[in-house]
């Protein structure tokens, strides 16, 4: 469950979460939708407790987020959510099975198993034949099933998507919703942020979210 | 340690290998150059320390107007009449130009039958008692003797005296002193020759060398020949070690100015890299923290980088500090340490291990290298990843 409460976020120079409330049940798919700079990533990044809220309070699968200290909050991502990032945000100079097993690394998961997980989920993902490629060095599409693979490595119940579609053409939008479906299949809940019409309009979302202010 | 981490360390390195390789050349340069000066310190320091054994408790020489002039003998008799003063004898050395080599060979001249201060001195003496049924004999140091065997190719050499005759001497044999500097430009002679060879007149010697008893007692014994003898000089052995020991500070001084920039370069790159980041590397640890990574696994991760320089830096410098300080011995450092007049013919640093530097250097730089790397990774782990990642 994803739950915000009258949550404010100031930066020194702008406001992109004002007052803002929502909430998601565990096992739901919604999207977040708004114009450009509507405070989407900025949401997403609360949920994930990668920055804090200036006031307001943020429940995330039954922890509250919005105060945790640094050390709690990465190990509170570690073990419930997965980031999928609008810029994939992957080690350019690392090889694609390094990036997807990155998550792992601080773990006690054994190393065959870390192995094992990463090319069950690159299979499925389609890019298992891109294991030893630097990231630097695959296509827009298979960085993006890259990073995708990279959050679901720790097999998270809350996965976070930031504007996925972005760097995408309409056929790998399908394929991206396959993925996305299949997330839903297997009962994870599922926020994803976006502007885009293929997906708001897909019918894979639960609930609707919208951040105009 | 954590397998994982330390891969991850290893991988991320490889990626940004150029900026590793530039921070282990650095690091490498630092090292080796603080190795070469521990080695060659150590080395004179040992070669310096072979020749103390000879150096007498008390000094009397011959001063006027600054000059060093012949001293009296029949002061060793007036000398020996102080309570307390074991010994005191007339010493006869000096330098004598070889012009085939451009260098000079100390000439020192010993009554074998007396008592010998210095070791090697005393060593020789025993190992050649032909010379006790010889008048005139000479005994050289070990690469000395080679050097004049393969230029001359006979068991005598000539001295040119100061009146422009020749005393020729016959070749009694070699001696190893462990000093090389001895070795490679001693030649012990009898008196007499060696009076002939540097010109000293009967009746004359260079120094009144004096030994006492109790060490205890040198300062006040000494005090009591500067009141005897106004006009010389008084000199303690624990002076004029420290004269030798200010030369080489002062050569050493030197590289010390040298070496300081050195390390305020260092501290200066030290400093840029504490104070901050770059976006680059800020998103790194921003993306590491999205996906898990607690400040003390990043922390880590740059600490086995840390350490993956420096023990590399640390393994590379060592044996080219070894190989550039005994293998090419030294070029430029050596004639910065000890100076153009104590250049010897065949002169070897001796191998001196000064482990205890050595470990302080590995443990000085690398902290603060650690701290310069760690610093900044966990101000950034500890701050808004969000605000990296926009």
């Amino acid at each position: 469950m994803i739950k915000f409460i009258s949550v404010t976020k100031r930066y020194k120079d702008s406001v992109p979460v004002e007052d803002f409330s929502m909430e998601i049940s565990a096992g739901e798919t919604a999207i977040l939708s708004g114009r450009s700079g509507s405070g989407k990533t900025t949401i997403l990044a609360l949920a994930a407790a990668l920055t804090r809220p200036t006031s307001g309070s943020i429940e995330v699968n039954g922890k509250q987020t919005a105060k945790l200290p640094e050390e709690f909050a990465s190990l509170f991502r570690r073990e419930s959510v997965g980031i999928i990032f609008q810029n994939y945000n992957l080690m350019p100079n690392l090889s694609t099975l390094d990036n997807v097993t990155l998550p792992l690394l601080p773990t006690k998961t054994p190393f065959r198993q870390q192995r094992e997980r990463a090319f069950e989920l690159m299979e499925k993902l389609g890019i298992d034949n891109k294991a030893k490629i630097a990231a630097g060095r695959l296509s827009g599409g298979e960085q993006q099933r890259a990073s995708i693979a990279r959050a679901l490595i720790n097999n998270p119940p809350i996965v976070l998507a930031d504007e996925p579609t972005s760097n995408l053409d309409a056929k790998l939008t399908d394929k991206l919703l396959e993925i996305f479906a299949g997330i839903k299949a297997e009962g994870r809940t599922l926020l994803i942020a976006t502007h885009d019409k293929a997906i708001t309009e897909s019918g894979i979302a639960d609930k609707i979210i919208r951040t105009e202010k | 340690m954590k397998a994982g981490l330390f891969e991850f360390a290893l991988c991320s390195m490889s990626g940004r290998r150029s900026k590793f390789i530039f921070v282990y050349i650095i690091l490498t340069l630092l090292m080796l150059l603080c190795f070469s000066v521990f080695f060659v310190t150590a080395s004179l320091r040992a070669e310096s320390s072979y020749g103390s054994d000879a150096v007498p408790d008390i000094t009397v020489t011959m001063n006027k107007g600054g000059r060093n002039e012949l001293i009296s003998t029949s002061r060793a008799d007036d000398i020996i009449l102080i309570p307390g003063v074991s010994y005191a004898e007339p010493v006869y050395f000096g330098l004598y130009s070889f012009n085939y080599l451009k260098t000079n060979l100390t000439i020192v001249g010993i009554d074998p039958f007396a008592q010998q201060h210095s070791q090697a001195f005393e060593k020789a003496v025993m190992q050649h008692r032909n010379i006790l049924t010889q008048e005139r004999w000479m005994i050289t140091g070990d690469k000395l003797a080679g050097t004049l065997k393969a230029i001359y190719n006979k068991d005598t050499f000539s001295f040119a005296k100061p009146d422009g005759t020749y005393l020729e001497l016959p070749i009694a044999g070699t001696f190893f002193p462990q000093s090389q500097l001895m070795s490679a430009s001693t030649v012990l002679t009898d008196v007499e020759s060696a009076k002939e060879i540097l010109g000293i007149p009967d009746g004359k010697a260079v120094q009144i060398s004096v030994y006492v008893g109790n060490s205890e007692e040198t300062d006040t014994i000494a005090q009591k020949l500067s009141v005897m003898f106004p006009d010389t000089e008084v000199t303690t052995k624990e002076v004029q070690l420290a004269a030798v020991s200010n030369l080489f500070d002062f050569n050493s001084g030197i590289f010390l100015m040298v070496f300081s920039i050195s390390l305020f370069t260092f501290f200066i790159i030290v400093f840029d890299r504490a104070s901050g980041l770059n976006m680059e590397e800020r998103r790194e640890i921003a993306v590491l923290k999205a996906v898990g990574y607690t400040p003390s696994d990043i922390i880590r991760v740059r600490f086995y980088e840390t350490l993956i320089t420096a023990v590399a830096a640390f393994a590379t410098a060592l044996p080219l500090a070894l190989f550039y300080i005994h293998t090419a011995q030294a070029p430029l450092m050596k004639s910065i340490f000890i100076g153009y007049s104590y250049m010897r013919p065949d002169f070897i640093l001796p191998f001196v291990f000064p482990a205890k530097e050595i470990v302080l250097t590995f443990m000085a730089t690398i902290p603060v290298y650690a701290a310069a790397v760690i610093i900044p990774a966990w101000r950034a782990s500890v701050t808004d990843a969000q605000e990296s990642l926009r």
